[in-house]
């Protein structure tokens, strides 16, 4: 059932019209955030944190967050040099020029977006799997987000830091029993990822 | 497992065929594509253009590369001149802050006699070293030609009397040799000279010099200023205000005159080549000459003062004595590495080995460095020579812990007598590594370090990092000197464009008042001897004074474009005219010059330049001559309708449309003006009302003895697209006379619809279009050259508003239009039917009440003659017969959309600077009714998908996660 939900979920992503930038926010939050957990909290009746909301294991979560965001940041490198990846990757211009802008970007906009998917796919989706899975549940969230962006429209560059994210915040999420590290690992690559392209523009 | 796997696969392909146009259109949110998407909305709303931003951050960051350094070229008459010619060279300096007159003109002359050689060498010629220090350089050319603009013809052999060498031959004798030597007594004429840097009206400035980078279009400043004037190898410097006789006879100037050259300068100035824009000499075969002018550039320096980058302009614009690309900065420590090499045929070999026990020179070299803050931090060490019969080592140099700044003898290097030619090994390499700066071998166009001798050693550096210093000596600017020697006879030189500016108006009048219905003056040019007219690239300039008398030719800076009412772009290729309009504050000035300078690259080194003045008396006034409707009443008195004036807005105040066959008015306030004289075309308006016979009135106001007044009437005879030139001169309460003018076109009548209540209904914005030359006081996107182009036929109109619309009959307002809507005529019967109103005064308003998106057709019409009275008045006294008046009905029509929101609210304005939180707040509440049903769609759909999965789950007797 939990994987109708998480399915249904993604199909809503996909089919409800959002036709500007606070449309898809508020999607996101519904489809990826308040459906599985009002799934969780009223229909299966289990606590949130069953499906990673909380810090729990804290030392693990620390150290697999911390080689997660070593990794990550090498990944980032790389990237980085790709000419596909820096021609395709959006920064708006504002953020470029004004640091306030950047903070506003990275710490609101990036942060909030990052948080309900990275609840989604390391949260709902792998610990909604684990049972079924096992350990192969770590590579549930890269698997079913690549698929979804595999069939729903294309898999791009610019997508490779999420995808990154998702794959190595399995293993974080899985050792942890926790989303969070992850995501506080995945905030701070975007940031010095696009603090780093702003330097390299610059 | 295996049907988790199938299930996904079925949701996978139930997504990838259930809807191929979603497919096509779903972005995928990632963090950073929303985020993104998000700030240009945000950005958006603020009326900032992403794109335009990062092209201007672009190129913003390389702006100072952009810069133009000081230029000039020569332009020589006559061009080809022969053997004992007198020759002019003028020399015309651009980008230069000063004017000519303040610049310093080092004039250099190169006779085919005269050859780079020291004294002992086979090409050096004793007659032609000048300053007698053992060889002939580009110190001695300097003289060469500096001695004959400061000695201006003035017989020298003549004054030095009985000491001329001519005195001593024991034959015939001169008449002079009985006169005494004026150069023995002591000169008191007091024509010495205190030479500033950066150009005479640079006194009291504080001075930074620089050097230009043509290559990468840095400049860097020069650890220290000095003049490019002609060393005279002794301690006589010129420009330190003292010209005693033994400069005096040195120059050749008359010791008794303060100004031997008539130029109205003193003797030191004119040796200092101040304001010598022409070179005149007698022209020998071979002859090359040059000229280095020393001024302020256009571009400021970064230090807190009034500073201009001191800067000079050679006449060639190129050096090639090698360069610095860039210089580390001050705050860190670099990595040196200076190659000192032989000349080519000499072996170069990596190490300081040396493996032949003959004596040789050690050299050392030592770099200075200056701190940004202008402090000198090591001097460059004295050229420092030892005599050793051991291998030579390289030497590091001391670092400076304190400014983190190395000072580093960069090379020991060893060179070779001639009697070592062949064996010596002759390179040394130093590298001091410090930092992470670079600094490696390259050529380049300034040395870095300059030796003397031996000549055939040359270091050089580069880095990869741009800054604004560099170490160089004097030289670094006077070796390029050579380099800018020019033939008269070489073709493809420079020319001077013959420039003819032409106004219009011509007597243009200025508006101080806050109406600012100054005339727009339009300066049109015109360049007869261009290669392309297409590439020419103009500057405009313009200039005011509030002199009465012009002879002191100071005008001071150029105004800002800001400081220029209504002024479009001022720097551009194909700007070949300027327009903007008279409307300057108090104090008004009583001239304005407009400077033109026009450029036309040739090739790299041959720019085609000119430069022309216009300068335009301003007569002051707020008033103008209006333009009005009259009626003619059955008595056939005409009398001016003062309640419609026509033309006082847009294009039509610059030339008016007007009728044929009508009768307007012209007007000037009476109170402001004494003894009017009207005209048109040059010939006077006779004032109608005046009858000669009786001496009396007709109708209206007429002067004593038929003078005329404050107003006059015009009938317009003339044919379609015809003008008239209509000029007022009167005395204002100044009892300056004044001169207004008007221009009136003849045009085809027709009608125009236009909304009454722009915020009910507007045109249709269709774009935006560029106008150069005139600026948008509401600029679009921040730039006043993007203009609105709005569809005169396509309007569009909020639903429910009340729509009102009126008619311009070719400026003049109608009342017996004929309104219809979606075909249907509206009268006083058919009007209220829907819910319109037509007005008195012509004017239609009904109700929107079609849905959004319904679209409404509406025509207006009349028939356009003059009346009966208006006919009969021009054939009484202007002769016309009843079958020269014509009718025509003319029509216009528009269409109305009904839409939720105006075209031309989506743009963004620079004034949003200030309301870029109402208009943020105002995108929010416009959009909120938007986001509330999508809101109420997705809560909607959340709660369905809940209780479905509820209810399905309902028939399981326990959920499987459990």
């Amino acid at each position: 059932m939990s994987f109708f939900v998480a399915a249904s979920c993604l199909l809503l992503i996909y089919f409800f019209p959002a036709n500007n930038a606070i449309q898809k926010y508020t999607a996101a939050l519904f489809f990826f955030f308040l459906l599985p957990v009002f799934y969780a909290k009223i229909i299966l009746r289990k606590n949130l944190a069953a499906f990673g909301l909380n810090l729990n294991n804290a030392r693990r979560g620390l150290l697999y967050g911390a080689g997660m965001l070593v990794f990550l940041l090498i990944i980032g490198y790389i990237l980085t040099k790709q000419p596909e990846f820096t021609n395709n990757y959006r920064l708006p211009g504002a953020v470029i020029s004004n640091f306030w802008a950047f903070v506003f970007y990275e710490m609101i906009l990036v942060n909030i977006m990052l948080f309900l998917q990275t609840f989604f796919f390391t949260g709902f989706v792998l610990f909604s799997s684990t049972k079924y899975l096992g350990r192969l549940s770590i590579l549930a969230p890269a698997i079913v987000f690549s698929l979804f962006v595999l069939f729903s429209t294309n898999i791009e560059w610019k997508l490779a830091p999420i995808i990154s994210i998702l794959a190595l915040g399995g293993i974080v999420s899985y050792k942890s029993r926790s989303f969070v590290y992850s995501y506080l690992a995945g905030l701070l690559f975007m940031f010095f990822l696009d603090a780093y392209i702003i330097f390299m523009l610059k | 497992m295996n049907k988790i796997f199938l299930k996904l696969i079925i949701f996978f392909l139930v997504l990838s065929i259930a809807s191929p146009t979603a497919l096509a259109e779903f972005d995928y949110p990632s963090p950073s594509d929303a985020a993104s998407d998000a700030m240009d909305q945000a950005s958006s709303d603020l009326g900032i253009d992403n794109a335009a931003l990062k092209d201007a951050i672009s190129t913003l960051n390389v702006s100072n590369m952009k810069q133009t350094a000081p230029q000039v070229s020569l332009e020589f008459a006559p061009t080809n001149p022969k053997t004992g010619d007198q020759i002019s060279a003028i020399a015309s300096p651009t980008y230069f802050m000063n004017d000519p007159s303040n610049l310093y003109f080092t004039w250099f002359l190169k006779h085919s006699y005269c050859k780079d050689a020291s004294s002992g060498e086979d090409d050096y010629n004793k007659k032609c070293d000048l300053n007698n220090d053992k060889k002939v350089d580009t110190e001695d050319y300097k003289i060469e030609a500096m001695r004959i603009i400061a000695n201006g013809g003035f017989d020298w052999n003549k004054a030095l009397g009985k000491d001329n060498p001519k005195c001593q031959a024991t034959e015939t004798q001169p008449t002079y040799c009985s006169l005494n030597n004026l150069y023995a007594t002591s000169s008191n004429d007091s024509d010495g000279y205190k030479a500033v840097f950066g150009g005479d009206d640079q006194r009291g400035k504080s001075t930074h010099c620089y050097a230009h980078n043509v290559d990468s279009g840095n400049e860097y400043e020069l650890p220290s200023c000095k003049h490019l004037f002609p060393d005279t190898n002794n301690d006589k410097t010129v420009g330190d205000e003292n010209f005693g006789e033994e400069e005096e006879l040195f120059w050749r100037t008359d010791p008794t005159r303060k100004d031997t050259a008539g130029t109205g300068r003193p003797d030191e100035a004119n040796v200092a080549g101040l304001g010598a824009i022409q070179f005149k000499w007698n022209y020998q075969a071979g002859d090359k000459v040059g000229v280095a002018i020393e001024g302020v550039s256009t571009t400021p320096t970064q230090y807190k003062d009034s500073s201009y980058k001191t800067m000079w302009a050679m006449s060639k614009n190129k050096c090639s004595a090698g360069s610095v690309k860039s210089a580390p900065t001050d705050d860190k420590i670099i990595t040196t590495t200076v190659t000192t090499r032989t000349a080519s045929n000499y072996p170069i070999i990596s190490t300081s080995t040396i493996t032949t026990e003959t004596a040789i020179t050690v050299q050392k070299y030592r770099l200075s460095r200056t701190k940004l803050d202008g402090t000198l931090v090591f001097e460059e060490s004295p050229y420092d020579t030892a005599t050793t019969s051991s291998t030579s080592t390289a030497q590091a140099g001391s670092s400076d812990s304190t400014n983190k700044i190395v000072t580093t003898i960069v090379a020991t290097r060893t060179a070779v007598n001639d009697s070592l030619k062949a064996t010596s090994v002759v390179t040394t390499t130093t590298t001091t590594t410090i930092d992470s700066y670079s600094v490696t071998s390259d050529s380049g166009i300034l040395p870095l370090v300059y030796t003397t001798t031996p000549s055939t050693s040359t270091a050089s550096t580069t880095s990869t990092d741009s800054e604004n210093r560099f170490d160089a000596e004097k030289d670094a600017v006077n070796k390029c000197l050579k380099d800018n020697l020019v033939e008269p006879l070489s073709g493809g030189e420079s020319k001077r464009f013959d420039i003819v500016l032409s106004r219009y108006p011509e007597n243009p009048i200025n508006d101080p008042s806050e109406n600012e219905k100054g005339d727009a003056i339009t300066i049109n040019s015109i360049i007869t001897n261009s290669e392309d007219q297409t590439y020419i690239k103009y500057k405009w300039e313009v200039y005011k004074s509030y002199e009465t008398d012009l002879s002191t030719g100071d005008w001071g800076e150029p105004l800002l474009k800001s400081q220029i009412p209504g002024a479009g772009q001022t720097v551009g290729i194909g700007l070949n005219s300027f327009k903007f309009n008279l409307n300057f504050k108090k104090p008004i000035p009583k001239f304005i010059k407009i400077s033109l300078l026009a450029s036309e690259q040739i090739s790299k080194n041959t720019v085609n330049e000119g430069r022309s003045d216009l300068i335009i008396p301003i007569s002051s006034t707020s008033n103008k001559i209006g333009l009005y409707q009259t009626t003619v009443s059955d008595s056939l008195s005409l009398s001016i309708d003062a309640e419609k004036e026509r033309c006082e807005e847009g294009l039509d105040s610059i030339v008016c449309p007007v009728t044929k066959n009508e009768i307007v008015a012209l007007k000037v306030d009476k109170a402001n003006f004494t003894g009017f004289s009207w005209s048109f075309d040059g010939r006077p308006i006779e004032p109608l009302s005046y009858d000669e016979d009786t001496k009396t009135c007709l109708f209206g106001e007429c002067g004593r003895d038929g003078e005329q007044t404050n107003v006059v009437y015009l009938p317009i005879l003339k044919d379609e697209d015809e003008t008239y030139e209509i000029e007022m001169s009167a005395d204002n309460a100044d009892g300056e006379r004044i001169t207004l003018s008007k221009t009136l076109v003849v045009a085809d009548p027709k009608i125009n619809i236009l909304s009454d209540d722009m915020n009910a209904s507007r045109p249709t914005l269709l774009g935006y279009y560029v106008d150069p030359i005139n600026t948008n006081p509401n600029p679009v996107a921040q730039d006043a050259s993007l203009w609105p182009d709005y569809n005169d036929n396509e309007f569009e109109a909020l639903p429910a508003a009340t729509i009102k619309l009126g008619a311009n009959f070719s400026g003049i307002s109608l009342n017996n239009i004929q309104w219809s809507l979606d075909g249907a005529i509206l009268n006083e019967e058919t009007a209220p039917i829907i819910g319109a109103d037509i007005a008195t005064d012509g004017k239609m308003a009904f109700p929107a009440t079609k849905k959004l998106g319904g679209v409404y057709t509406i025509s207006a019409s009349a028939l356009y003659t003059q009346n009966t009275n208006v006919k009969k008045f021009l054939n009484k006294y202007w002769g016309l017969q009843l079958d020269d008046f014509y009718e025509k009905q003319i029509t216009d029509t528009i269409t109305i959309k009904l839409t939720d929101y105006f075209s031309d609210q989506t743009v963004p304005l620079v004034s949003q600077k200030n309301t870029g939180g109402k208009k943020i707040l105002a995108s929010l509440v416009s959009g909120i009714p938007a986001y509330i049903n999508f809101l109420f769609k997705i809560i909607l759909t959340s709660v369905i998908f809940l209780l479905s999965s509820w209810t399905i789950l309902s028939f399981f007797p326990k959920p499987n996660e459990n």
